[in-house]
C-alpha cells in the first residue's frame, strides 16, 4: 500500500509541476485524481453540499494559480492540496460563523434540505479509524479522553476554541489547555513514530 | 506578541492547522505566515502531522458542474479556431479600435519622448526598483537562467536564456543557497521560455542572506535536498 501511495504521490508531483507551467490537461488529471478526497474533506467540515462545492472550486482555482508555490518541497502533494481545501473551508466557517449551526443540525429544525448532519460519522470514530489506518493508534493512548474529543471535533467539524467550549460545556481556558496539551502529546508521539519508521 | 519564540510559534501553528483559532487570531496569524519562514515551516510540519486524520473521511465525488465552473475560470482563452472564423470578423469591427490603439501608442510615445515628467516616468526610467537579481550559468560559463524579484515582491520571474536539457521524468529545481545553511528549494523552472514562481514570503525574507542560486535535476518537485550535482549556478545580488 505504501508503494502505491508513493507512486500516486510522485505522479501528483509531476502533474503539479506541469500545472505550474500552465498545462491544463495536467490540471484536469490532478482534479480527477484528487477531487473526491478533497470534496469529502470540504463536505465534512462545512456539512453543506453547496458550500463544499464552492470551497472546492475556489481551492482548485488557487491550485491552478499557485501550483508553483507547492514546489517549496515542504509537504507531499496530497497534504498540500488538503491544506488548501481545509484552509478555505475554515476561513469560510470563521468568516460566516456557521460552525455552531452545522454541529447542532441534528437537533434543530433543518433549514437546509441538503444538510447531511444526521448521516455524518461521529468525529471520535473517524479519529480512531484514521489512526488505525495510519498505524498510529498507539498515539491515541497518550491522549486523555477530553483532549482526544477536542482534537477530533476541531479537525472534523471545524470547531473553534469558543465553539468547543460551548459544545463540551467547559470553560474556555480549560478547552484551550486540552487542545494545546493534546497537540503537544500528538506531536511527540507522531514525531517519534516518524523517526522510528525512518530508522527501520 | 513575540512570534519568533519557537514554542509559541509551534503552538500557534498547531492551532492554525487544526482550525481552532477565532476569526481574528486566524487572520492575524495568516498575515504573519505571509512573511515568516519559520512560521511557514511550522505550519507545513503540522499540516503533514495532521494529514493522516483526513484518511478516514469518506470520498465523495463532486457534481460535474464543479469541474465545469473551475474550467471556465482557469482554461486559457481559446484562440480563433480556424481561418474561416477569422475572416468572418468584419474589418469595420476591429479597424476602429485598432486605429484608436495605434493613435494612442503614437501619442504616448511622443509624450514620453518629449515630456516624461508629465506621466511620472522620468524618475522611474532612470533608476531600477529595489530588486534581487540572479544570473545562473552552465558548466561552460554561458548565461542560462535569469531570475529577478522586487525586494518585497512575492513573485520570482524566471527567464530561460539557454534551453535546459531536462532528463525525461525529472524537473529542474531552483535552489537558494544561504550562507552557511542548507539549500532551500525555491521552485521548479521550465526548460525554456519564462515563468513566474510564487514565493511563500516577500523576496527579502528569502534572499537577504542568499548570495548564490543553483539548479539541479530532481525526480520530484517535492525534493527537500538536492539529490545530485548542480547543473547551473550563479550569484544572487540585491540592487538598491
Amino acid at each position: 500500500m505504501a508503494a502505491t501511495q508513493l507512486q500516486k504521490s510522485e505522479q501528483l508531483s509531476r502533474l503539479l509541476a506541469r500545472v505550474g507551467q500552465r498545462d491544463h490537461a495536467a490540471f484536469e488529471q490532478v482534479y480527477r485524481l484528487t477531487s473526491a478526497h478533497l470534496y469529502g474533506v470540504a463536505l465534512r467540515i462545512l456539512n453543506r453540499e453547496d458550500l463544499a462545492e464552492e470551497v472546492l472550486q475556489e481551492a482548485y482555482v488557487n491550485v491552478w494559480n499557485q501550483a508553483n508555490s507547492y514546489a517549496a518541497g515542504l509537504a507531499t502533494p496530497m497534504t498540500w492540496l488538503i491544506s488548501v481545501v481545509r484552509n478555505k473551508a475554515l476561513d469560510w466557517l470563521r468568516h460566516n460563523k456557521i460552525a455552531d449551526e452545522s454541529t447542532r443540525a441534528s437537533t434543530d429544525d433543518d433549514d437546509h434540505a441538503h444538510d447531511i448532519a444526521d448521516e455524518r460519522a461521529d468525529p471520535a470514530a473517524l479519529f480512531l479509524q484514521a489512526t488505525e489506518k495510519s498505524g498510529i493508534r498507539h498515539c491515541m493512548a497518550t491522549l486523555e479522553a477530553a483532549q482526544r474529543q477536542s482534537l477530533a471535533l476541531a479537525y472534523y467539524d471545524g470547531l473553534s476554541h469558543a465553539e468547543l467550549a460551548a459544545h463540551l460545556q467547559a470553560p474556555l481556558g480549560t478547552v484551550k489547555a486540552w487542545v494545546r496539551r493534546g497537540l503537544e502529546k500528538l506531536k511527540k508521539c507522531l514525531d517519534n513514530a516518524g523517526a522510528a519508521a525512518m530508522g527501520s | 506578541m513575540n512570534y519568533d519564540h519557537p514554542q509559541l510559534l509551534e503552538k500557534l501553528a498547531g492551532e492554525y492547522v487544526l482550525g481552532t483559532m477565532s476569526a481574528r487570531v486566524r487572520r492575524r496569524f495568516a498575515q504573519i505566515l505571509l512573511e515568516s519562514l519559520p512560521a511557514q515551516r511550522a505550519v507545513a510540519e503540522w499540516t503533514t502531522r495532521l494529514e493522516p486524520f483526513s484518511r478516514s473521511i469518506p470520498l465523495v465525488s463532486p457534481s460535474r458542474q464543479v469541474w465545469r465552473a473551475i474550467e471556465r475560470r482557469t482554461r486559457p482563452a481559446p484562440v480563433a479556431s480556424s481561418w474561416s472564423d477569422n475572416i468572418r470578423v468584419r474589418w469595420s469591427d476591429w479597424m476602429k479600435p485598432a486605429l484608436g490603439f495605434c493613435f494612442g501608442i503614437v501619442v504616448t510615445f511622443g509624450l514620453v519622448q518629449q515630456a516624461p515628467q508629465l506621466i511620472g516616468l522620468e524618475s522611474h526610467s532612470s533608476t531600477l526598483a529595489a530588486s534581487y537579481v540572479g544570473l545562473l550559468t552552465d558548466a561552460t560559463g554561458a548565461p542560462a537562467v535569469a531570475a529577478s524579484s522586487l525586494r518585497r515582491g512575492t513573485v520570482l520571474s524566471i527567464k530561460i536564456l539557454k534551453p535546459l536539457a531536462i532528463p525525461a521524468g525529472q524537473v529542474a529545481q531552483l535552489w537558494a543557497l544561504p550562507v552557511g545553511g542548507a539549500p532551500i528549494p525555491v521552485g521548479v523552472i521550465p526548460a525554456s521560455g519564462k515563468a513566474d514562481i510564487r514565493l511563500g514570503a516577500p523576496a527579502e525574507n528569502i534572499f537577504a542572506k542568499v548570495p548564490k542560486l543553483a539548479v539541479s535535476f530532481e525526480a520530484t518537485p517535492a525534493a527537500k535536498v538536492p539529490s545530485g550535482d548542480f547543473v547551473l549556478s550563479g550569484h544572487c545580488i540585491k540592487i538598491w
